[in-house]
């Protein structure tokens, strides 16, 4: 049996890397400053006190394409070194026990050069060695070496000639651009020398800055103030970085995006994962040196060790809140107005910063929003709603009659008031949905009661098949001539029976099975008040008739002042009443 | 702004809950009421979206019912893509109700292949709900022939996504062959493949074969990574009850922290095979926790005895509807499962 290889198509897997991998061909410049990173790294390591710099140029001619030249100090590579790692895909230097010293880690680094270039020409000297090698690689997969007799320090010279086509990818500006754009927290300077040398990186990167001047740093660079800027840092995924608190408001849902570097080279501006979810109003700077990372180098492998990175970063935001609220600085009122559902979110499921910040945080009301502080302040016993359509029901009456109902029906707000008793043990909270508010309406007295019993039977008769009880009570607004209420369970059964007129058969008799034996049927309320004149002619309203088509008006018009499409049976009824009433008025 | 606008700009602010669900009704009402037959169909759309994620199947149900009756009035006013890929989630979510009868979810998918037929689409994601169904109501033979056409047909636009499809080969293999089910999750505990509940579902899946296995520190590194991404979200409740069976295992303490983090959804749901896995795992945890049991932070009306007959009368619903005796069999099956893996692991 004989054994052969495979060949690869180098062409291809370019190809494939240039097309999938990388999201633009700039990456070639990263990997070229990378490489150079890691060989001044590595040289460090031999002698401490050797100062790396990299150094970039640009060749233009008007016949030939441009050339860019990019030259570092750093360790070298023996010919042998040449021959196993720039030769071979997936091969790297930097393995082995130091591996998280180094920023590569997947050799293909080198080949994304060749999305710009038909050919890497690589110049390197060792600091092991006296010889100067020269590597040409070219896209197919061949490569050439020679020894140089020429003198040279320690280090290694690349020149890339772009492609046809790929010129824009080697013009000044762009180069400088996206050189400071990946590289511009690297520990060492990187020069571009053009008419005059320039040092394109910085001398000291965010996460190393005191608050204020990390504030500056970030306002000059987006011309927008941060409301402050919070240190973080976690031990274990090696993260130093800056949270900084964002000037508007966010929608609870929103991924932040956060600015993530890796050994101080930019990995990506749009990792989102790095901070918890809740930590959506703040967007980040950091620096990660203990995370792994996709082989595309622009996302982190999704792991356990992620998961703690992130509940520690985390805490350094708690910490900071809680430090906040205790000094109710004129920051915390700033951060607290803009981001009150950030820290809505955050204290559901911290009971620390629950105490220390639910007093401030706002509610809505039937009085409006208010505080709950402001909340607590009128009593000791909080009305909620669990939901916004429930709210939307009795609010008016609830404002009419002067009662604190509070809406639980957005986010987090119901869990938040159900924890109240756990830091105010003298408030009791109690959920009410539309009827059992609507049964705190003053009851009739018996006179009113057999004054309003016709009424009330011909009333019930008439809505019965529209599942709709009837009840007389006194409440305000007295405007209102009748309040149409239902919880959820008969708000659905109202939804499905309406649906099911409208479509299929097979459509119907699933809705049929799964809402008839699925959903208790439970009627809707309609209460009529009896404080309100149009009831009270009723009341005494000898026509029959007239009692009837009435009622059945102000069902349906209580129906659509809920927002309620009408069913085809209600339709009929609103256009029966209509013709009658005009008939009845022209009669006359 | 129109006032359906105002609501459904409320709701678009919200994270997908049941808060936003109300809002969406609200406007979608109003959108019937004005007889705005585009917008309700649309705004239904994406309330459908929204109300699968989040395990509220009887919502999507009914709203579905009524796009797909506008879409059938009008052919080619409603670009039928939309409502195709759609229809594969409600002939799953319509599997989960006991009182819907298997005559009708036999309708229901034979529906959704004329459709897919008709539109040219390949049959791969009902030969899926076909082997789902089977394999829920026990019936192990029609679940394999299934799995072999869904595997043999080919792939098109109308197939679930490729990390679906992938969970979908590593559940086959979950209970047969771990090692095969591990390989074929690398792609999608390494990150490469991904979507909405996949790996988040897959992680779950893996903790009790794993731990039955053996691997104790894997499964608890399946527990650390997976739960943190179920954990804020919703409709995720059978997964849940995966990580909480997990616990029962080995942290009890922390599985009662689950359930009653957990619990309020669970209780909320009309599906009633994701409250039978849930019920099921607390009931299990109560009898761990004895006495204990009452410290916890739950409604006073959830007790052991209330739980094992909810599970009883879950159970016996779909036993009744599949004429077999499958979820019976489900609750004997998961106490075994917990009973070897509890072997595997060292008391502390």
């Amino acid at each position: 049996m004989s054994q052969f290889h495979f060949k690869v198509n180098l062409k291809g897997m370019i190809d494939l890397l240039s097309n999938h991998l990388y999201s633009t061909p700039h990456v070639y410049l990263r990997e070229l400053i990378q490489n150079g990173v890691d060989a001044l790294t590595a040289r460090k390591k031999v002698t401490a006190e050797h100062e790396g710099t990299i150094g970039i140029e640009l060749f233009t001619s008007p016949t030939k394409p441009p050339t860019l030249y990019i030259e570092d100090n750093g360790i070298g590579l023996t010919e042998e070194e040449v021959h196993q790692f720039l030769s071979q895909i997936g091969q790297t230097s930097k393995r082995g026990e130091e591996e998280q010293d180094f920023i590569g880690r997947f050799g293909v680094g080198l080949l994304s050069c060749f999305i710009v270039s038909e050919e890497i020409v690589l110049i390197t000297r060792s600091v092991h060695s006296d010889e100067v090698i020269e590597w040409r690689g070219k896209p197919d997969g061949s490569y050439q070496i020679k020894k140089l007799d020429q003198e040279m320090l320690p280090g290694t010279k690349v020149f890339l000639q772009s492609k046809r086509g790929f010129e824009e990818y080697f013009q000044p500006d762009s180069v400088r651009k996206y050189v400071k754009h990946y590289g511009e927290f690297l520990p060492y300077p990187i020069y571009f020398y053009g008419e005059e040398r320039i040092r394109l990186n910085e001398e000291i990167a965010p996460w190393e800055m005191r608050t204020e001047a990390a504030l500056q740093y970030a306002e000059a660079r987006n011309g927008a103030r941060h409301l402050d800027a919070i240190p973080l840092s976690s031990t274990i995924g090696g993260v130093k970085g800056i949270a900084y608190v964002l000037p508007y408001a966010v929608s609870t849902n929103a991924k932040q995006s956060h600015q993530v570097y890796v050994k101080q080279m930019l990995l990506s501006e749009k990792v989102s994962n790095i901070l918890p979810d809740w930590a959506f109003f703040v967007t980040g700077v950091l620096n990660a040196d203990g995370l792994r990372l996709t082989a595309s180098r622009e996302e982190f492998y999704q792991s356990d060790l992620l998961e703690l990175v992130r509940v520690e970063l985390g805490d350094c935001i708690k910490k900071y809140l809680v430090n906040l609220a205790e000094k109710q600085s004129d920051t915390f009122w700033e951060i607290l107005d803009v981001h009150y559902s950030s820290i809505k979110s955050l204290a559901v499921e911290d009971d620390e910063l629950y105490a220390l910040f639910v007093d401030w945080l706002p509610f809505e009301t039937s009085l409006g929003r208010k505080t709950m502080k402001e909340i607590r302040s009128e009593g000791d016993m909080i009305l909620y709603t669990s939901s916004v359509d429930q709210f939307r029901q009795v609010s008016k009456v609830a404002k009419a009659q002067s009662v604190l109902l509070l809406n639980g029906g957005y986010v987090h707000d119901s869990e938040l008031l159900r924890k109240l008793p756990n830091v105010f043990p003298e408030l009791e909270i109690q959920e009410v949905d539309a009827s059992t508010f609507s049964e705190n309406f003053v009851d009739l007295t018996l006179k009113e009661r057999e004054e309003a019993y016709t009424f009330l039977r011909v009333a019930n008769l008439v809505l019965q098949p529209f599942q709709c009880e009837c009840d007389v009570k006194k409440f305000n607004p007295s405007e209102l001539p009748a309040l149409y209420t239902n919880n959820k369970e008969a708000s659905f059964f109202r939804n499905a029976s309406y649906t099911k007129e409208e479509t299929n058969d097979l459509f119907a008799s699933i809705i049929d099975q799964m809402v008839v034996e699925g959903v208790k049927p439970t009627f809707a309320q309609l209460c009529f008040n009896y404080d309100n004149p149009t009831i009270q002619q009723l009341f005494h309203s000898d026509d029959p008739k007239l009692q009837r088509s009435v009622i059945e008006t102000l069902y349906v018009q209580a129906l659509l002042l809920g927002h309620h499409p009408l069913k085809q049976s209600e339709m009929k009824l609103l256009n029966k009443n209509l013709r009658q009433f005009i008939s009845w008025r022209l009669e006359k | 702004m129109m006032d359906y606008q105002k609501l459904l700009r409320q709701a678009a602010s919200l994270p997908d809950g049941d808060a936003k669900l109300t809002l969406m009704e609200e406007a979608i009402r109003m959108l019937d009421s004005l007889q705005e037959v585009d917008n309700a169909f649309y705004e239904r759309m994406n309330y459908i979206n929204i109300a699968v994620f989040l395990g509220r199947g009887e919502k999507a149900i009914v709203a579905f019912a009524w796009c797909l009756a506008q879409y059938d009035k009008e052919p080619g006013r409603f670009v039928s893509h939309n409502i195709m890929w759609t229809y594969k989630w409600i002939a799953e979510h319509i599997q989960r109700f006991p009182q819907i009868s298997v005559e009708k979810v036999e309708e229901t998918l034979a529906d959704l292949k004329r459709r897919y037929q008709e539109l040219g689409y390949k049959l791969r994601p009902y030969y899926w709900q076909k082997r789902k169904f089977a394999f829920e109501r026990g019936d192990l033979e029609e679940a394999e022939k299934y799995f072999q056409l869904w595997m043999e047909e080919p792939r098109d636009r109308m197939s679930d996504c490729r990390a679906c499809e992938r969970d979908h080969q590593v559940s086959y293999y979950l209970e047969k062959d771990l090692h095969r089910a591990e390989d074929l999750a690398k792609s999608l505990f390494q990150g490469w493949e991904g979507c909405r509940t996949v790996p988040s579902t897959t992680y779950a899946d893996f903790l009790l074969p794993t731990l039955q296995a053996g691997k104790v520190e894997l499964a608890w590194q399946y527990y650390q990574t997976g739960y943190p991404l179920i954990r804020g979200e919703k409709g995720f409740i059978p997964s849940v009850a995966k990580h909480i069976q997990f616990l029962t295992v080995v942290d009890k303490e922390e599985a009662a922290i689950l359930l009653q983090r957990h619990l309020p959804e669970a209780l909320s749901l009309y599906e009633k095979d994701c409250q039978f896995q849930f019920f099921l795992a607390a009931s299990i945890l109560f009898e761990e926790i004895g006495e204990y049991q009452h410290t916890l932070n739950i409604p006073d009306h959830v007790t052991y005895e209330w739980l094992t007959n909810e599970v009883e009368s879950i159970a016996k619903k779909f036993d009744g509807r599949n004429g077999n005796d499958g979820y019976q069999k489900k609750i004997i099956e998961v106490r075994e499962k917990l009973e070897a893996c509890r072997k595997m692991v060292k008391p502390r």
